[in-house]
């Protein structure tokens, strides 16, 4: 007996080493919190300014990319989907033995009452806890929340997601698509758009007018214990605490409770605590926010959280908020390298950009002097085509055909289309948009992230949207590296 | 309870730790079984434990008085009771609806249309199992093979024992019951064995068998959407489903009960190796066929009346036993399908040695066998379609559409249509080929064996592979755990 008890607590100990330590890293459930834990992983622990923490509401609308670039500072979007005021506590727990944040900036809206008590956000919760370290008092905190008959795909993501083994051992490009969007711990679609039937039921959502004095506020018992820890928590570590209510379409008429009731708590709450709160539903024509601001009516979509995320930033500014100035850091460089925006603006950067000169002309309507590849690591890569000659156009007069062959050594980093058509390029098609910047226009558009650092040949075709006439010959710009 | 469910992986241990602590006293062993075995049976319904403990005390009680008496008369009372309360509570929990549906529906044929509502019965599970064991025990007293126990507590435990209370194999009271009269030493070796065979079986079931059900499931669902060679492919996996999910069972019953130092009989020897359908019948449930040779057959005369009494007690016998597996016509028709092959198979014995000596001659025995394996598969096949079929026109539906094969369409997309995405369906098709594999290795050499030989590093490697592919390819979850399907006979 004893042989048999040590043989198996033996293999027994070996099995969940592996368990743990190499399977359960495969078959972790691919969310964007990942992808913000390994981002954070890379900042020392006086690095980051500002934590945002709440649901979908947050990672949504906070886009670290505009803020740290309107501030200079570093901040990180904590948001994650259904993320409850339980988990955010525990969450910032972590978070805050670990770094040294000046602001920790907290969605309240009714929402954090559905999310403590609904089952369905039970599983939305393993996204936080998935990226936390195993240990006594994770284990002892998941324990109150799941039962027995749940633990095990609790603990382990293998035993949780290996239905997919196939995605998470053969086929593990991931969602570049979501890749792409990602910012930081911020993740947007762009074009998305409220649908119509919402439009009509929330045609009121920015004339509705909301006085906190008219209206008594209550908070459920627990959320206000939450509420109450994560500012126990906050001031003893130092570290500033700030409301803010996401904006979102049905906020007078949240199913989740009642949104007069629940703000003016808050306000009441941030009163006699001297915290900050900024309700952006109170703030729709000053930011402003319109339908088209909306992917449903409980987000906003990318051009919105653009709108939410300036209007923040100058909100920290005029309250006097002071951060350090981490222009000067490298790892604010790093970030404003990979932003887009920020990389047109800088001469300096376009220069480091793989590009070639180029002579073509489009019809007559368009010429190009110069094209650009901006490639950000691991999400989409941007082609910029530089304008000789500005005219009136929008861009969307045309669709771009993107032809990459690569050198024959990276044949292998083909797409899956291109392989099983057994051709020799990516092909992607893009329609473009138009950017001006100091004057000089842009065509940009994008085509999905690949490893290819190398191109044989680039040909660009240009294709009338409405005719689908093609401008032959292509515009050839032959090899480049994009190193 | 279910093998495959978390609350086995953490009754097992408890048993087993505590079995082994109990193990030297033989009265407190088996109580702490019968008490075990009881709690496995009543996790699922505590109520059929009252019908379990009836069943067993009216077979321990006839028992004991078959032994004694002497009348001849007296006797065939004694038995005939045993037989009455077995077969009547099987016949009123199985069988009653059936009976009144075929009721209904004889009257039909005249014209007639009874009202008559069908019963609110549960199938207590397993008892199509435990009925049979416990009957054998007041039959081979009746013939004077057995004699009876005065221990009732250990004859109550012969009777639930729970590796093989729900779904078998069917053990006979001259081979288990006096196990429970021995104590046992730990033997590590024999608790390894155990532990591996039970870890093969839950393979064969989790990972092959209900994974092929999927597939079966959908297109059995609704076979009239599906193409014929999409009907072929999911018969195929039936096939395999059925052999992994049986066998996987009885691996798993085999195992656990020798990791108590228990032996119970082979169930599976590699069935669809076999070269005719009687060949097939001694591999394929053998405590079952045995059951009915030893029980029916022999009883109804077997081959002591002539040719023709030989071939009805055959067909008389697929018959019941197709009744057995489930109060369908269905099934009914599965076991005559087996009966008349196999009495074919009897009236050409001569006519198949001379084929086969044919063969011989221009050596081609080889050819001869591998043609008559494939036959036996495709009669074995085509019966499947009865037994799986949710009634007679789906599966005369499924036979004629099956006919019109386009596998040119199975490549192109059709593969991926059947409930299971493409991956899964390879991953299977590897599986399957190594169980093939394994099993023609099996055959030659135990397996078990040669992996005792082998060094500990494969040794252990080997069952990480085992356990990983439990954890990674195994269809369980909340909404995953599949019940035998035995457990309905």
């Amino acid at each position: 007996m004893k042989q048999l008890l040590l043989k198996s607590t033996l293999f027994t100990i070996i099995v969940l080493v592996l368990l743990l330590g190499v399977m359960d890293r495969l078959f972790l459930t691919d969310t964007h919190f990942n992808r913000t834990m390994r981002e954070l992983d890379r900042y020392e622990a006086d690095e980051v300014d500002i934590f945002f923490c709440g649901s979908s509401h947050v990672f949504t609308a906070f886009n670290p990319e505009i803020i740290d670039k309107e501030l200079h500072l570093n901040s990180i979007n904590l948001g994650s989907g259904a993320q409850n005021l339980e988990t955010t506590a525990f969450l910032l727990s972590d978070i805050l033995e670990r770094y040294n944040p000046k602001l920790i900036v907290l969605d309240v809206f009714p929402g954090n009452n559905y999310h403590l008590n609904a089952p369905t956000a039970k599983g939305f919760q393993l996204e936080v806890f998935d990226n936390l370290e195993n240990n006594l008092k994770k284990l002892k905190y998941l324990r109150s929340i799941y039962s027995i008959r749940e633990f095990s795909s609790v603990l382990s993501p293998t035993i949780r997601n290996h239905k997919d083994w196939n995605d998470k051992l053969f086929n593990r490009n991931g969602n570049t698509k979501a890749a792409a969007e990602f910012v930081r711990g911020y993740t947007n679609n762009p074009g998305h758009h409220v649908k119509d039937e919402s439009k009509n039921s929330f045609r009121d959502f920015n004339t509705k007018t909301f006085v906190y004095d008219t209206v008594s506020g209550s908070l459920p018992e627990r959320v206000k214990e939450l509420i109450l820890q994560i500012h126990s928590l906050t001031a003893e570590k130092n570290v500033e605490l700030m409301f803010v209510s996401t904006p979102y379409l049905d906020w007078y008429k949240d199913p989740n409770g009642n949104y007069y009731e629940f703000t003016a708590a808050i306000k009441e709450m941030s009163d006699s605590l001297d915290i900050p709160y900024l309700n952006f539903n109170k703030q729709y024509v000053a930011l402003p926010l319109e339908f088209s601001d909306f992917k449903d009516v409980a987000h906003v979509n990318s051009i919105g959280a653009e709108k939410v995320s300036l209007f923040f930033a100058s909100y920290l500014k005029e309250q006097d908020f002071t951060f350090k100035d981490r222009r000067n850091d490298s790892i604010w460089m790093r970030n404003q390298s990979e932003n887009f925006e920020y990389v047109l603006k800088t001469p300096k950067l376009m220069d480091r950009l793989p590009a070639t000169q180029v002579e073509y002309t489009v019809w007559d309507s368009l010429k190009i002097a110069k094209f650009y590849v901006h490639a950000k690591p691991s999400t989409v890569t941007k082609i910029i085509l530089e304008l000789k000659t500005p005219l009136q156009i929008t861009g969307e007069e045309y669709i771009v055909q993107f032809h990459g062959k690569p050198v024959k050594t990276q044949k292998r980093y083909l797409s899956n289309e291109a392989k099983l058509k057994d051709r020799d390029r990516n092909i992607w098609y893009g329609r473009p948009a138009l950017k001006e910047l100091d004057g000089t226009k842009y065509l940009i558009f994008e085509i999905p992230a690949s490893k290819i650092t190398d191109y044989e040949t680039i040909l660009l075709y240009f294709q009338n949207a409405e005719t689908l006439e093609v401008v032959q010959p292509p515009l050839n710009i032959g090899p480049l590296s994009l190193k | 309870m279910l093998f495959n469910s978390l609350d086995f992986a953490l009754f097992f241990p408890v048993v087993f730790l505590l079995y082994w602590t109990f193990a030297k006293h033989l009265t407190v062993r088996n109580a702490f079984l019968l008490a075990a075995s009881y709690f496995f049976y009543g996790w699922w319904d505590w109520r059929f434990l009252f019908l379990i403990a009836f069943s067993s005390l009216v077979d321990f009680f006839v028992g004991k008085y078959l032994y004694k008496a002497t009348g001849n008369t007296r006797r065939k009372v004694l038995l005939w009771t045993s037989i009455s309360v077995n077969i009547g509570l099987l016949a009123y929990f199985k069988y009653a609806n059936f009976f009144i549906e075929s009721f209904v529906d004889s009257f039909r044929l005249f014209g007639q249309d009874l009202e008559v509502a069908p019963l609110q019965i549960i199938l207590p599970v397993g008892i199509s199992f435990y009925t049979f064991q416990t009957l054998s025990y007041t039959i081979d007293i009746y013939k004077r093979k057995l004699e009876p126990t005065n221990n009732a507590l250990a004859f109550f435990t012969f009777v639930a024992f729970f590796p093989q209370l729900v779904a078998g194999p069917i053990e006979r009271a001259s081979h288990l019951l006096p196990q429970f009269f021995k104590t046992y030493k730990f033997n590590y070796h024999q608790v390894k064995s155990g532990l591996l065979l039970m870890a093969f079986g839950l393979f064969k079931k989790m990972v092959i068998a209900d994974r092929a059900a999927i597939l079966v499931n959908q297109v059995y669902g609704d076979p009239g959407s599906y193409d014929g060679y999409q009907l072929v492919v999911a018969t195929f996996f039936f096939a395999v489903q059925i052999y992994c999910d049986f066998s996987g069972y009885s691996d798993i019953a085999i195992g656990i009960a020798r990791t108590m130092g228990f032996d119970l009989m082979k169930n599976f020897d590699s069935p669809y190796f076999s070269k005719s359908i009687t060949e097939f019948w001694r591999r394929w449930h053998i405590s079952l066929s045995t059951w009915f040779r030893d029980y029916v057959y022999i009883p109804l005369g077997g081959s002591r009346g002539g040719t023709y009494k030989t071939y009805a007690n055959l067909f008389i016998v697929f018959l019941v036993s197709g009744l057995w597996h489930g109060a369908a016509f269905t099934f009914v028709i599965w076991g005559a399908i087996h009966g008349v092959i196999i009495v074919l198979e009897k009236a050409f014995t001569k006519q198949r040695e001379n084929l086969k000596n044919g063969f011989q001659k221009l050596k081609l025995s080889k050819l001869y066998a591998f043609g008559s394996l494939l036959v036996t598969f495709f009669i074995v096949c085509v019966a499947w379609v009865f037994f799986r079929a949710e009634s007679l026109r789906e599966a005369g539906l499924i036979l004629r559409n099956s006919v019109d094969l386009n596998y040119g369409k199975l490549f192109h997309g059709g593969l991926g249509t059947m409930g299971l995405a493409e991956s899964e369906i390879y991953l299977l098709l590897v599986l399957i080929v190594l169980l093939v594999l394994f099993e023609l290795r099996h055959r030659t050499k135990p397996m078990a064996h040669y992996i005792a030989r082998r060094p500990i590093y494969v040794r252990w490697s080997l069952y990480l592979v085992v356990v990983f592919s439990l954890l990674l390819f195994g269809i369980y979850g909340d909404d995953q755990v599949s019940e035998f399907i035995y457990f309905q006979f």
